[in-house]
């Protein structure tokens, strides 16, 4: 697996083999004054690391006509537009930046959640009936059922039938739960008791998907289920989280009966708010005994 | 489809000459898709209706008639096939001259309750710039354009001038700068009355004023030249002696706006096409208004300023005031009792940030014991910056210490909490669940305020998803 000092190795020896022997010159807009990008390595320096560039300020057009209003464009969308081009091609820093991105984007789909943080959120942990990462990634059915060790795991550690039952799962991020898990449980647990509904005890499901929850509501029979899960990850942010809510989840239950709140990260919705939003809707659907589209009608 | 909620929102201007009223309607909506957290909005806003310009009725020089105001509302409200109780918001401003009148702040607190459910009250100059920049069109134009422009409200009493740029308010400059400086009997150049700015602009001229004196043409004009001369140097950030006598408050030296416009009585003859200079109808209103008018105009020409045209003038105050004041707090937000609300011109605390949350515990209390004087009944309103960071370590240690804070300064009442993130719900969670002895909590976000910041903050709407505030901002930035 690549961490990412190892990417920043082999960024720096990328340029170094290219031998730039010329300063590449780069342009940010907050920054009008055009900055020496790249220098020469040589002197033992570090290089510049393009993973903390702000992609709604970054842009590589030379001489822009109006460099206020492409700064306005620019800080409407982290896009990669106005990073120019060579010939047909990228241009080298916009280059390697991307390369790091989807670096990132595949080193949470493939990284485990740190166990430590599982047992540092009070989480027990279950697994599906998935072996492995790579099964996981290509049998997305095994990813929905329990194995008999988990069914017979949270029977015997979960009190059934709460108001409230909440799981964490992997999903296709474990950096997602890193990121938000801590900030959102704490908010979500102190917004659910002043609306005096009772939670069950939450745990973890690894290898898991969305729809692992209808195994577990035929298990304990919540009221309302709550399941946090990390989102496929994208070239903006791998660390996006997902909230699914629904109402007495079993093996009837179909996709449109999940009510969903998406987009879950610092850049997004800030994970404390989102636990404070997403427990007022799981008070919304325990009231109308409905989730999905029939929550809304 | 998200459903459609429409709230009527009035707007009242008593100006030192006129008093007017508009009725708007605004359209609130969700506008977030069905996955993401809801994004309430003000989606549309119209004018239903505007009044006639009534004159604004005095006792005598120094007092407002309140019943004769009362009255003006109460009939245009008949008119425009409104009743207060539908009145959801808006604001009245009492403005110019008749704000320094003995009974002005009563006369502002009994209307603002009369005129509906949660119309707020706004007074002083620097206020009246803003509202009015927003209702003349000023503050849209430069939204679109990403100009610098200036929106000159000259009304009876008081030019305020407001700068935006990008469509934010970079300051505000006023000065005792009218057309009702001096009366006159109309048609005629007798004097009838003069306040204080008239005064002063005639003795620096070496003009004597006097009730019952006969001054000549040249000198209305000379007048009107010294005024509108006063009036450009302060537009170009030059304020000449004049302007400096006449300012009300600071004036900005080095903000020069690409455009200006001209709103208010004063400002509607500017854009006339002819000028009426011919003898007496000069003080054809029985004040200097005519005069002044041209005089600026003249100036412009051979300053070549870049001029606009307001989309409003003698109504912009008004529609400012009644339109464009509301805004609406973010959509996730913690009330735990609607019933509290509204709050009418709460102080706002500033916290400093930091990491030491003894230090907030004090600053609240500090800070609470200099407000104390004006409201003793609720706690200030706490504002919460984004530099305190969003981790749930930090905002529970904060809700703490404000709960802390608040046992000290009063034993009951609301507690009310304003976030700059979008941390409104979990904040407002967190305290209530926190406090040993339940009080209500109002926390909302999404909103910028500054020390010394007033806020009233009106009955949730939308079936409780965003409250509408009026915040009254004295202090100014580019941020």
């Amino acid at each position: 697996m690549i961490s990412e000092k190892d990417i920043r190795e082999l960024v720096e020896s990328v340029i170094k083999e290219l031998n730039l022997k010329e300063t590449k010159e780069c342009l940010d807009v907050s920054n009008p004054e055009p900055t020496k990008a790249v220098e020469d390595s040589d002197n033992g320096e570090m290089l510049p690391d393009l993973g903390l560039r702000d992609l709604t300020t970054w842009t590589e057009i030379p001489n822009p006509q109006d460099p206020e209003g492409l700064a306005r464009l620019k800080s409407t969308s982290p896009a990669r537009i106005g990073i120019w081009r060579a010939g047909t091609r990228f241009k080298v820093n916009p280059w390697l930046r991307f390369k790091m991105d989807v670096a990132a984007a595949k080193d949470a789909v493939l990284k485990e959640v740190d166990p430590e943080l599982i047992e540092k959120l009070g989480l027990f942990t279950v697994q599906t009936v998935v072996k492995d990462k790579d099964e996981y990634l290509t049998r997305p059915d095994l990813g929905r059922k329990l194995s008999e060790e988990a069914k017979e795991k949270i029977l015997q550690e979960c009190p059934k039938s709460p108001d409230v039952q909440f799981v964490v799962c992997d999903g296709l991020s474990s950096r997602a739960i890193e990121a938000n898990a801590m900030d959102f449980i704490p908010a979500f647990e102190a917004a659910i008791k002043n609306y005096g509904l009772k939670m069950g005890k939450p745990f973890f499901v690894k290898y898991a998907r969305v729809a692992v929850m209808d195994e577990i509501g035929e298990l304990l029979n919540p009221e309302v289920l709550v399941e946090l899960i990390g989102e496929r990850p994208g070239l903006v942010t791998a660390k996006s989280m997902s909230a699914y809510m629904c109402y007495k989840p079993n093996k009837n239950t179909i996709e449109s009966d999940r009510t969903l709140v998406s987009n879950i990260h610092d850049g997004g919705l800030p994970p404390i708010e989102a636990g404070a939003h997403v427990a007022s809707i799981v008070k919304k659907i325990f009231d109308a005994k409905a989730s999905g589209l029939k929550l809304n009608k | 489809m998200s459903k459609i909620e429409e709230i009527f929102s009035a707007g009242i201007d008593i100006g030192t000459t006129t008093t007017t009223v508009v009725v708007s309607k605004l359209k609130i909506k969700n506008v977030a898709s069905g996955f993401v957290v809801p994004k309430i909005e003000i989606i549309d806003k119209v004018i239903i209706y505007r009044s006639d310009v009534h004159f604004t009725p005095l006792l005598d020089e120094v007092t407002i008639d309140f019943d004769g105001i009362e009255k003006i509302v109460k009939e245009e409200y008949k008119r425009a096939q409104v009743n207060p109780e539908e009145i959801k918001t808006g604001a009245v401003i009492i403005t110019g001259d008749t704000a320094r009148k003995d009974n002005a702040e009563n006369v502002l607190k009994a209307i603002s309750r009369m005129a509906g459910s949660f119309v707020v009250a706004t007074a002083g100059p620097h206020l009246e710039a803003y509202i009015a920049g927003l209702g003349s069109g000023a503050a849209a134009y430069s939204a679109q354009e990403h100009k610098v422009v200036a929106n000159a409200d000259v009304g009876g009493g008081t030019s305020n001038i407001s700068v935006f740029k990008d469509g934010k308010l970079i300051t505000t400059l006023c000065a005792d700068i009218g057309g009702r400086l001096i009366r006159f009997e109309p048609w005629t150049y007798k004097v009838q009355g003069f306040i204080n700015g008239g005064e002063i602009t005639s003795k620096h001229l070496g003009i004597t004023l006097e009730k019952g004196k006969i001054l000549s043409q040249r000198e209305i004009l000379k007048i009107g030249a010294a005024l509108a001369e006063a009036l450009i140097s302060i537009l170009k950030g030059k304020p000449n002696n004049l302007a400096r006598e006449l300012a009300l408050g600071e004036l900005v030296e080095d903000i020069v706006p690409e455009y200006v416009m001209f709103s208010g009585g004063v400002g509607r003859l500017i854009y006339d096409e002819e000028d009426i200079a011919d003898a007496d109808s000069m003080t054809r209103f029985g004040d200097l208004g005519p005069a002044l008018a041209i005089e600026v105009k003249k100036a412009i020409h051979s300053d070549s300023i870049k001029l606009l045209k307001p989309a409003e003038t003698i109504y912009a105050t008004v529609i400012g005031a009644g339109v464009h004041t509301t805004e609406l707090s973010g959509s996730t937000i913690y009330v735990s009792d609607p019933d509290v609300l509204p709050f009418r011109d709460l102080p706002a605390i500033y916290l400093t940030a930091t990491d030491d949350f003894d230090a907030v515990t004090s600053e609240i209390i500090a800070k609470a014991d200099k407000f104390s004087a004006q409201d003793t009944l609720i706690m200030p309103a706490i504002v919460i910056s984004k530099a305190f960071g969003n981790s749930f370590y930090k905002i529970k240690g904060l809700t703490q210490a404000i709960a802390a804070a608040a046992r000290k300064v009063t034993q009951k009442g609301p507690l009310v909490i304003i976030c700059e993130d979008d941390i409104g719900k979990a904040f407002g969670n967190l305290l209530k669940n926190g406090l040993n002895k339940p009080r209500p909590v109002i926390s909302i976000d999404q909103l910028t305020m500054k020390e010394g910041d007033y806020i009233d903050i009106g009955k949730p709407l939308y079936d409780g998803g965003v409250v509408p505030v009026v915040i009254k901002t004295l202090v100014f930035s580019n941020s």
